[in-house]
């Protein structure tokens, strides 16, 4: 079942038109991830859906009914704003049921509902506490609490993590997860930052300059990215890009010559398919290898050691280059080593930055 | 060491100084009225100045039998409805013009300020007349609504001020909390912004208490103020010198207790967490 839809929405500001009709479908229980770079409109989105801007144009539904007009407290929306939003003057208790007491509800229920919200998400000690005397994380868990009060048709999250350090990040990040799993509700989360993306959602919706560019679920936008924008915005370190040109064709067998390296063969969907004009491979398709079995040779600029693996950082003809390696490589700046891709992984991109060729499920 | 320990003497030393004659500069003038209020009318002018004598308190009783007390019932009315109309129109106007934004917002905050600019000469004229046209002259509420031409812009600035500092989120949260507008104000807004509400009514309060010009045109003798009523003493054939003082010291009773009242709001930091 469809949970929220949207329709063509269209948004200016002024002269500037910044979503530029965007359509989109939430499943019951479905955890979207609007991800984008910032200023490609996810926020405005998401407020739109919330009710606190009204699309130009376009059409908004929650299941069958038309919400486009619909004020914001009649949505049944719980949402989570990047700054929290929690009333300064307000107990713990207090501003998670701000809408029970909106809605009349008694004093006594109020408080039975925050005790049960507060238990799940481990407030119970807190909840006379006035906001100033939460840290950050324990902030951002009663803006949550705030948000589940209310048995809200869908969650919405506005970047919710970006006040929080590393650590907590990523201890929030499973925390909502969870919390989905367990209600499963509907949610719309926004977020800049493609790990959130990768790991939260059931499908990534990713947006540039008020547009989607693709959507589906992480792992089919990480394999099979429709255009370059999406190869080198999803995964870290970045998808290597280097340019090339076809220097002979044999129906869909390609040899592709870059800066300072020795031909490359890739295979082609088809005969008819354009040349590529440049090929992306993913630091993990990427090897630092003995002379003569690479194709470009480059200088180590400097070597990463995160423990796990090792990120070379290579500097070749064709361009910078990142190649992930096991964590016992040895590697020092100012080393000449060569380059080597797996091939068969390698993404071919048109003159337009189109995908050219798709992976299967590997 | 000892160097170190005489320097901090001499420099606490020098502040104390510098402290006594500050606080004696503002404090004198008010010793000078509470003491010349206990005089008898001679005692009060005599030179050179009497610091020993056998005080009279005939002056604050002669308050209550020479009809003071209207004075300062008018004073009080006047002050308390100009505090309670400036701040009625006063916060959802400031409120509306932080929220909503266009170029009537712009148009409209600036004529406000511009209110303020104005010499008041300019409005006493056409308020005297419009105030006589509407049977208004001589009452306390022609006082009152004098005074709020000039503190309601006044109390508008600083609250849009104020306003603004409060995130936008926080109204949006009520809003989707299902607040309406009115609500988001008044269970949001007013109390975050207690501490600037208490300061403008302090100000309100003590300009309206204090005022004299407008009181003294608008008024003839039913509707005096306190300020109006002292100045009147000072006439050509007497100078009740104790009585003017002991009246002067009664009225700042009242702008003492409100400031009392008011200031306990103005606590700092209750903004503090709202936003990280």
């Amino acid at each position: 079942m469809v949970a929220i839809r949207l329709q063509d929405i269209r948004k200016s500001y002024g002269p500037v038109e910044v979503i530029k009709g965007v359509s989109f479908e939430a499943e019951q229980g479905e955890f979207v991830v609007f991800v984008g770079p910032s200023g490609c409109g996810k926020s405005t989105i998401l407020r739109m859906i919330a009710g606190l801007e009204k699309p130009d144009s376009g059409e908004i539904y929650f299941g069958d009914d038309r919400y486009t007009d619909v004020p914001p407290g009649k949505r049944e929306i719980g949402m989570v704003f990047q700054s929290y939003a929690l009333y300064p003057h307000m107990s713990v208790a207090d501003n998670m049921t701000v809408s029970l007491r909106l809605a009349g509800v008694p004093k006594t229920d109020r408080r039975k509902r925050a005790v049960e919200v507060a238990r799940m998400l481990k407030l119970d000690e807190l909840l006379d506490r006035k906001p100033a005397e939460l840290s950050g994380g324990q902030r951002q868990r009663v803006a949550i609490g705030r948000a589940i009060v209310r048995d809200p048709k869908a969650f919405l999250f506005d970047e919710p993590l970006s006040n929080l350090d590393a650590a907590l990040r990523v201890e929030t990040r499973l925390e909502i997860s969870r919390l989905h799993q367990q209600i499963n509700t509907t949610m719309i989360y926004v977020t800049h930052d493609q790990t959130e993306a990768m790991t939260m959602a059931d499908r990534i919706v990713l947006l540039d300059a008020g547009q989607v560019v693709q959507q589906g679920t992480p792992l089919e936008l990480y394999r099979n990215p429709a255009n370059l924008f999406v190869a080198t915005f999803l995964g870290s370190p970045k998808m290597n890009v280097l340019d090339v040109a076809a220097v002979s064709r044999d129906g869909t067998t390609a040899q592709l010559t870059m800066a300072g390296a020795s031909h490359v063969s890739v295979t082609l969907p088809s005969p008819e398919t354009a040349d590529p004009k440049s090929i992306g491979v993913r630091p993990e398709d990427t090897r630092i290898v003995p002379e003569g079995e690479g194709v470009l040779s480059g200088t180590i600029i400097s070597a990463e050691h995160l423990g796990s693996e090792v990120l070379v950082h290579t500097e070749t003809a064709a361009g910078q280059i990142i190649a992930k390696m096991p964590p016992d490589f040895s590697a020092h700046a100012g080393d000449t080593v060569w380059v080597g891709f797996n091939v068969a992984r390698a993404h071919l991109f048109d003159a337009d930055g189109l995908t050219i060729n798709n992976h299967a499920r590997q | 060491m000892s160097g170190y320990a005489g320097q901090s003497i001499w420099k606490s030393l020098g502040r104390a100084a510098f402290l006594s004659v500050a606080v004696s500069f503002v404090l004198f003038p008010i010793l000078w009225l509470a003491l010349g209020s206990v005089k008898t009318r001679n005692g009060a002018l005599a030179v050179p100045p009497e610091f020993i004598f056998q005080p009279d308190f005939t002056a604050y009783t002669r308050i209550f039998t020479q009809g003071f007390l209207g004075s300062f019932q008018t004073s009080l009315t006047i002050a308390l409805t100009n505090v309670v109309l400036t701040m009625v129109l006063g916060v959802p106007a400031a409120y509306a013009l932080t929220r909503m934004t266009g170029k009537v917002q712009e148009n409209l905050s600036f004529w406000l300020l511009s209110v303020r600019m104005a010499p008041l000469f300019a409005v006493i004229i056409p308020l005297y007349v419009l105030f006589r046209g509407i049977g208004l002259l001589d009452t306390p509420i022609a006082v009152a609504l004098a005074h709020l031409t000039l503190t309601l812009p006044m109390a508008i600035w600083m609250l849009v001020t104020y306003f603004r500092s409060i995130p936008i989120d926080l109204d949006q949260a009520a809003l989707l909390d299902g607040a309406t507008r009115l609500q988001v104000l008044w269970i949001v807004i007013l109390p975050i912004a207690r501490p600037m509400l208490a300061s403008v009514g302090i100000i309100v309060f003590i300009f309206s208490w204090n005022e004299f010009l407008l009181a003294f045109i608008l008024t003839s003798r039913d509707a005096q103020t306190v300020p109006v009523a002292v100045a009147s003493m000072a006439g050509t054939m007497s100078f009740d010198w104790p009585l003017i003082a002991a009246v002067s010291i009664v009225s700042m009773i009242p702008a003492l207790l409100f400031v009392g009242v008011a200031q306990r709001h103005i606590v700092s930091g209750l903004g503090a967490g709202a936003v990280k």
